[in-house]
């Protein structure tokens, strides 16, 4: 027999909406709002979603113990199942994420999304990027290749600069577990436990202020929703092809004491300014970028538009020398930074 | 129909537990294995003893890794299940994490411990694995990889199904409020 609320409700639309509040979801949005280049932001949640559910399946058969890493990733690759894809999945899903959440960054940028009163939303925008940052630094490193490993090398070095706020990875913090387990637990729970938290935070800004787009308010998010689940499902499919038609490689088991690789291309520009100014880059440089995304809505600020010139420039700028500088380290042959 | 389903649920919980609450139909004893050490390099000889297993019974030794497994040969508990060997890690193995099993003639693991091996004393075992070399390289392995055919049906039916149902959606006509 159909339940009151079901033949009252008149659909099972309306018995699921009393149940989930999905009314919620029926608030009017610009017109403008309903496109892919205001939607850039949820591309970065959709890879993050393909990242936590193929990442939650490798971390199955990954061993985070030094002895057994590289094996266990070979393991991955060749005999667990489902692996080689999830792998694939996971590194083109990073590489889809950071793409998305600088081109996320640039579009708020350039349209001045993060003036007041939606400060808040920007600065959540932008501790979730130093979070990204920190999982694709983490997550080279689990690899264990030779690569990975002279990630880990840098990585030390950076937290030793980085004085008491790297002295959790020390390795004399604790002898009963190797940095490389305390990595892992890093990037599987504290990270996207992170990320998760400003996600919450940053949606619920945004469902608050309202999109920044501006317009007539004609159509209804939950209208809106079809359309870009949609273009989601899209990137899906691409990711899973790029992971079937480009799988990620695997170096061979490192040996300590040497540098002769370079890292994932997203920090490639770091890798270029150690090359020029030492491995001191490995601390200004990223420094220097949140500094600034930290600064915008300082900068630009009250009715004149001097701020957004000055902002936009600065952004212009720092992009373009961004992928140079990635660009250069990409095309020159590896160096050596650590002097092992 | 809900009612139905619900009957169908408390079947198949009552059937978990009572299958859960039976217990081991046929569990095998639990032997204790030991190692002298917790590590040991290839190619070298490690003292093994065993306490608590069937007695006067030929065991195998297999030294499990991620990749591939070896095998150390046979070891026979004397009549109170106990024994001591010195058994000698093959220099091909490929240093990593292992686990050294002892599995009984109907073939159930009846003890298991933690090894880790360490690249062979003198490094010059070049060659054959990719951990056995002291020289770095930074190219990748050649690695072959396939996928089974589940692995494939699945990859079809998820690109297909993303694909498909993102254009769908995407192109959906859209309606102002």
């Amino acid at each position: 027999m159909e339940s009151p609320e079901r033949t009252s409700g008149g659909s099972k639309a309306g018995f699921w909406n009393r149940r989930l509040g999905l009314d919620a979801l029926r608030y009017r949005i610009p017109d403008a709002a309903a496109t892919l280049r205001y939607s850039l932001g949820v591309f970065t949640f959709a890879s993050f979603v393909v990242l936590v559910l193929t990442g939650l399946w490798m971390a199955q058969f990954y061993n985070p113990n030094p002895a057994g890493a590289h094996d266990s990733v070979l393991y991955i690759i060749t005999r667990a199942p489902f692996g080689d894809i999830a792998r694939n999945l996971h590194y083109w899903s990073a590489s889809a994420m950071v793409v998305s959440i600088v081109a996320h960054i640039a579009w708020v940028l350039y349209t001045r999304a993060y003036r007041a009163p939606r400060e808040i939303t920007w600065y959540a925008g932008v501790g979730l990027a130093a979070l990204v940052f920190l999982m694709v630094v983490t997550g080279a490193i689990l690899r264990y290749d030779q690569e990975g490993y002279e990630a880990l090398a840098h990585f030390m070095a950076g937290s030793e600069m980085a004085g008491a706020l790297g002295s959790f990875f020390a390795p004399d913090f604790t002898l009963s577990t190797p940095v490389l387990s305390r990595i892992f637990s890093l990037h599987t729970s504290l990270l996207p436990l992170g990320i998760a938290a400003l996600v919450g935070l940053h949606f619920w800004l945004v469902r608050t202020l309202g999109m920044s787009a501006a317009g007539p308010k004609n159509r209804l998010f939950i209208d809106y929703l079809p359309m870009i689940t949609g273009a989601c499902l899209i990137l899906l499919a691409a990711l899973i092809a790029l992971a079937v038609l480009a799988p990620e490689g695997l170096g061979y088991s490192p040996v300590p004491g040497y540098e002769i690789t370079k890292p994932y291309w997203p920090v490639l520009w770091i890798y270029a300014l150690e090359s020029s100014f030492g491995m001191s880059a490995l601390i200004w440089a990223p420094l220097v970028v949140f500094v600034f995304l930290a600064a915008v809505p300082l900068v630009d600020r009250g009715a004149r538009d001097s701020g957004a010139r000055i902002v936009r420039i600065a952004g212009a700028i720092l992009l373009i020398v961004l992928l140079a500088l990635g660009l250069w380290a990409a095309l020159s042959p590896p160096q050596q930074h650590l002097g092992m | 129909m809900r009612t139905n389903i619900f009957r169908l649920f408390v079947l198949a919980l009552t059937t978990s537990l009572a299958h859960a609450s039976a217990g081991p139909a046929e569990a095998h004893e639990e032997g204790v294995l030991t190692v002298a050490s917790p590590s040991a390099a290839a190619g070298s000889a490690l003292a093994v003893s065993g306490e608590h297993f069937s007695g006067s019974t030929s065991f195998r030794l297999l030294l499990k890794g991620a990749l591939r497994e070896y095998e150390l040969g046979t070891i026979d508990s004397d009549t109170a299940g106990a024994f001591t060997r010195e058994i000698v890690i093959p220099a091909d193995v490929r240093p990593g994490a292992y686990r050294l099993v002892a599995v009984a003639p109907d073939g159930d693991e009846a003890a298991e411990v933690d090894l880790e091996v360490e690249e062979e004393s003198g490094g010059d075992a070049a060659g054959s694995g990719a951990r056995s070399m002291t020289q770095p390289r930074a190219d990748e392995l050649s690695i072959e990889r396939s996928y089974s055919g589940i692995e494939w049906f699945l990859l079809g039916v998820l690109f297909g199904g993303a694909l498909a149902g993102g254009i769908a959606l995407y192109r959906r006509p859209k309606t102002a409020a």
